[in-house]
């Protein structure tokens, strides 16, 4: 230890050794929701001042007509984008576009969020959120969508009907003990044009009797059960692939 | 008499005004999730379709495509396949052509025909693919 005291730890947890090296995430997000809070909007600066030195870049609503302003939320950003806090009046959320494993994001998730709500004296909630987005660029096969070779889900259809699937859209909740998990599997392009990809979101939704101490829980159980939703959704040929079992 | 209308204007009037949509959707982070789809991942194949043959690959191969000057380049380094076109399409189009081109070329070749980084490409390719 030097004369100045034991170095302050960085505020960033290191990351886990990542499950799959290939990962189709390119975004998480943590939110909760809770009844009006006037003061979230009154004093939404203090709350930037305490997380500023990490999401110095501001993003303010635009007006919308019909649209109640207090309802619109601010976004704070880090420097590279690459993170967001979102508070409105009636919401929190964290973003981020870098996953380095589920311990580390809990924790930068559940930091932020427990702050957000000492500092507004939230304790009840009303719906907390976990989303993964995935994006999984594909190439046709004779023109139609590989579907069997990524997902094992898919629609019983009548010989007339074949699963030679051209485009596919389709949304489903599910309930679970804990909670209900909104899949979203779509067919879509990159922003450039570039590649075909899948479009695979998970939403892990609970809106019961929440408490803001019980966060940690929370988000541990989405978590849980969306890994297991997503590993039984995708094929042991798609799994291999993430797991870096490919021909580079 | 009123003729029997079709058509998505007329439907509207079939329609009970009281139904309220419940489609599901995906609500968090709807005001935080950035738009824009982008994915740096590379293109996956398990198949190679070409005009001379049809392969089935027993790993999937990647394939990075990327625009340079008008073209577009679609690469696999451990194939050693560099194929180009005007589009992406015309370039993994091409891709596939390398792939069935060098599968059948390092088939006729006998073990002591080859040497270097060809002994390595022979063994890949006929382990790698399997005709169908």
């Amino acid at each position: 230890m030097d004369r100045k005291g034991p170095k302050r730890q960085s505020r960033k947890p290191r990351p886990d050794k990542p499950v799959y090296i290939q990962s189709p995430l390119v975004e998480t997000v943590f939110e909760i929701q809770f009844l009006g809070e006037p003061a979230v909007e009154c004093r939404r600066d203090e709350f930037f001042t305490a997380v500023r030195d990490q999401f110095p870049r501001v993003w303010v609503p635009p007006a919308e007509p019909g649209k109640a302003v207090a309802l619109q939320p601010y976004l704070f950003r880090s420097k590279d984008e690459a993170e967001t806090v979102m508070v409105a009046i009636n919401r929190f959320a964290y973003a981020t576009r870098q996953y380095p494993g589920f311990a580390a994001f809990q924790s930068r998730a559940l930091g932020l969020a427990q702050r957000f709500c000492r500092k507004f004296g939230i304790d009840r909630l009303t719906r907390t959120g976990l989303r993964y987005v995935n994006v999984i660029p594909f190439l046709r096969e004779g023109g139609v969508i590989p579907w069997r070779r990524y997902f094992t889900v898919g629609l019983t259809l009548p010989a007339t009907s074949p699963d030679d699937f051209i485009n596919v859209g389709m949304t489903f909740e599910s309930r679970c003990h804990k909670g209900v998990i909104t899949t979203r599997i779509a067919c879509g392009k990159t922003a450039d044009g570039s590649k075909e990809v899948f479009l695979l979101d998970f939403d892990f939704a609970k809106t019961e009797q929440l408490r803001a101490k019980e966060i940690r829980t929370y988000i541990e159980e989405s978590h849980d059960h969306t890994k297991r939703v997503f590993e039984g959704i995708t094929t042991e040929d798609y799994k291999a692939v993430m797991r870096g079992q490919v021909i580079e | 008499m009123t003729a029997l209308a079709t058509g998505a204007g007329n439907f509207a009037a079939f329609f009970p005004s009281e139904y309220v949509r419940q489609e599901p959707r995906v609500r968090t982070g709807e005001l935080v999730v950035q738009r824009g789809i982008r994915s740096r991942l590379p293109l996956l194949l398990w198949r190679i379709e070409s005009a001379r043959t049809r392969l089935r690959a027993t790993s999937a191969i990647t394939v990075h495509v990327r625009s340079e000057n008008d073209f577009v380049f679609a690469e696999n380094e451990s194939l050693a396949i560099f194929a180009h076109g005007r589009t992406a399409d015309e370039a993994l189009e091409d891709f596939q052509e390398h792939v069935a081109h060098f599968f059948e070329y390092y088939s006729r070749l006998r073990t002591d025909q080859v040497i270097g980084d060809a002994i390595r490409l022979k063994e890949l390719f006929a382990g790698l693919f399997v005709k169908e």
